[in-house]
């Protein structure tokens, strides 16, 4: 089916904990970047729940119930949260239990900046929780915040995830802009488009089972988009899912598509220079240099060997290389063939 | 207006990670409950112990070398002290503020709620109001919490 791309913030801070913002100011700001839906991820209260239909029914723009857990090892949102869940037994050695209890009502939960600096600079922000099992986490931001300046966290924050995806792990990339204050000029900040069926009606359980199957990408600019097919065959994969691989040798026929025009008047970024990358677990698989012009690229991997593949959009920023977008994985799996 | 708890203590930096639990009785239960919460100092103002403080923790959390270190640790002041409170009534949680300011006043009934904290009846029985220490940077941190019930008409007590 047909993926509907919705333009979404999901980490935000109102007044209801260190926000400078009502929700009402936040859907607002939301709105006027052409964002389609907001996560409300207030620190340890669910209290601006009260004002959420109100705001949405104002603004149009769809609020997720959250949380964002503020610990004192770590930082965990929460998304499609229905009642308060306590963090404050956490130790970084029973995550696991509490997280249960997050899936057990329907919430998926994630890793906030795991690299930020933590404390006493950012109280409880860098990642200090053991982790049993990372199939536990929906979600990681791989970016966060302001994406100017010091990237180092970011960087360490994408590199964790390539080598969970490699360890064969699935938490779906996202973007987590932090919000607290500020909005409607053009800064740089990210977004993360995801993917549901353009049939869904509880854009709820829409998005947040979208986030949990992996279909989403983030991207400073334009919306980057992925698919692929096992050649001669008509079923298409999309980003989040599996593909069945029977035979090493089966060829894959990849299609890139890279929508310049959507969201254009908020991202203030050059499309003269940009690279397309696409990453395996085998590591760089193919660099093409990308047009407007030309805005659907497709090509073909040969002998499959790649657990997971990944589009990267790249372009150059004051004689740097640097990163505008990324999709999340779509994943190859070893099939047997029953004799 | 009737007092419920009224505490007020020293907090070091080795107290730092911490919860501390008040546990206090709602005997009528009806009427708005106050809270009060002060503490002192918000920032650590010896500039050796901040910059001690701050490059001992960019040194932990990221890989930057001395020298780059030694040039950007300024931009992370002012180096700040962070307590919270949160609230659990006789059936649950009530709510949380968990932001900066160090002087903060939350009401809480049936119809109204400081940001943070649910609104809903004031039941009578056992409630809980818990204190998070996420970071003591100073030598001493010093803190005041007062709960009360009443009407806003009622007498107020001197402001700390």
């Amino acid at each position: 089916m047909m993926k509907h791309w919705i333009a979404c913030e999901l980490h935000t801070h109102t007044f209801h904990s260190d926000g400078s913002q009502s929700l009402m100011e936040l859907a607002e700001k939301a709105d006027k970047i052409g964002l389609q839906c907001i996560a409300l991820t207030d620190h340890n209260t669910i209290s601006g729940n009260r004002e959420r239909e109100a705001v949405m029914l104002q603004t149009g723009v769809h609020i997720i119930s959250g949380m964002e857990w503020t610990t004192f090892h770590g930082h965990m949102p929460i998304l499609g949260i229905r009642q308060y869940e306590d963090w404050r037994d956490l130790n970084p050695h029973n995550l696991y239990k509490a997280v249960q209890k997050l899936h057990n009502q329907g919430a998926i939960c994630g890793i906030a900046h795991p690299y930020r600096v933590g404390s006493p600079l950012c109280t409880g922000c860098y990642w200090e929780y053991n982790v049993e099992d990372w199939n536990t986490i929906d979600y990681l931001e791989v970016w966060s915040g302001i994406m100017t300046g010091d990237q180092s966290s970011n960087q360490r924050a994408l590199n964790l995830w390539t080598s969970l995806l490699n360890d064969g792990y699935r938490p779906t990339a996202v973007y987590g802009r932090d919000w607290h204050s500020g909005g409607t000029e053009i800064i740089p900040t990210a977004v993360t488009y995801v993917g549901i069926d353009a049939a869904s009606s509880d854009l709820d359980a829409a998005v947040t089972n979208a986030i949990k199957k992996g279909s989403a990408v983030i991207t400073l600019g334009p919306l980057l988009t992925m698919e692929c097919k096992k050649k001669e065959e008509e079923l298409v994969y999309s980003i989040g899912e599996t593909v069945p691989v029977l035979d090493e040798n089966m060829n894959i026929e990849v299609s890139v598509s890279i929508d310049f025009s959507t969201r254009k008047e908020f991202w203030p970024i050059e499309v003269s220079q940009m690279m397309l990358i696409l990453v395996g677990s085998s590591g760089t698989l193919v660099h093409i240099p990308v047009v407007p012009e030309q805005p659907m690229i497709n090509f073909t991997l040969t002998n499959m060997k790649n657990t997971w593949i990944r589009a990267e959009l790249h372009t150059i920023v004051n004689s740097q290389s640097m990163m505008i977008a990324l999709t999340n994985p779509i994943y190859f799996k070893k099939v047997k063939v029953d004799r | 207006m009737n007092t419920l708890l009224f505490t007020e203590g020293i907090l070091f930096p080795s107290d730092s990670k911490k919860h501390i639990r008040y546990p206090f009785e709602v005997k009528h239960g009806d009427l708005p409950l106050h809270i009060e919460f002060f503490y002192s100092p918000k920032r650590e103002t010896d500039m050796e112990n901040a910059k001690k403080l701050i490059i001992e923790s960019l040194q932990k959390y990221t890989l930057k070398n001395v020298d780059k270190i030694n040039e950007i640790w300024e931009s992370y002041l002012p180096l700040q002290n962070l307590l919270t409170l949160s609230l659990d009534d006789p059936q649950g949680f009530r709510g949380a503020g968990h932001r900066p300011p160090s002087c903060q006043e939350i009401i809480l009934s049936e119809d109204q709620a400081s940001d943070g904290f649910l609104m809903g009846k004031i039941l009578k029985g056992k409630w809980l109001l818990t204190l998070s220490v996420h970071a003591v940077v100073t030598e001493e941190c010093r803190f005041t919490i007062r709960i009360w019930e009443g009407d806003e008409n009622d007498e107020a007590l001197d402001r700390m």
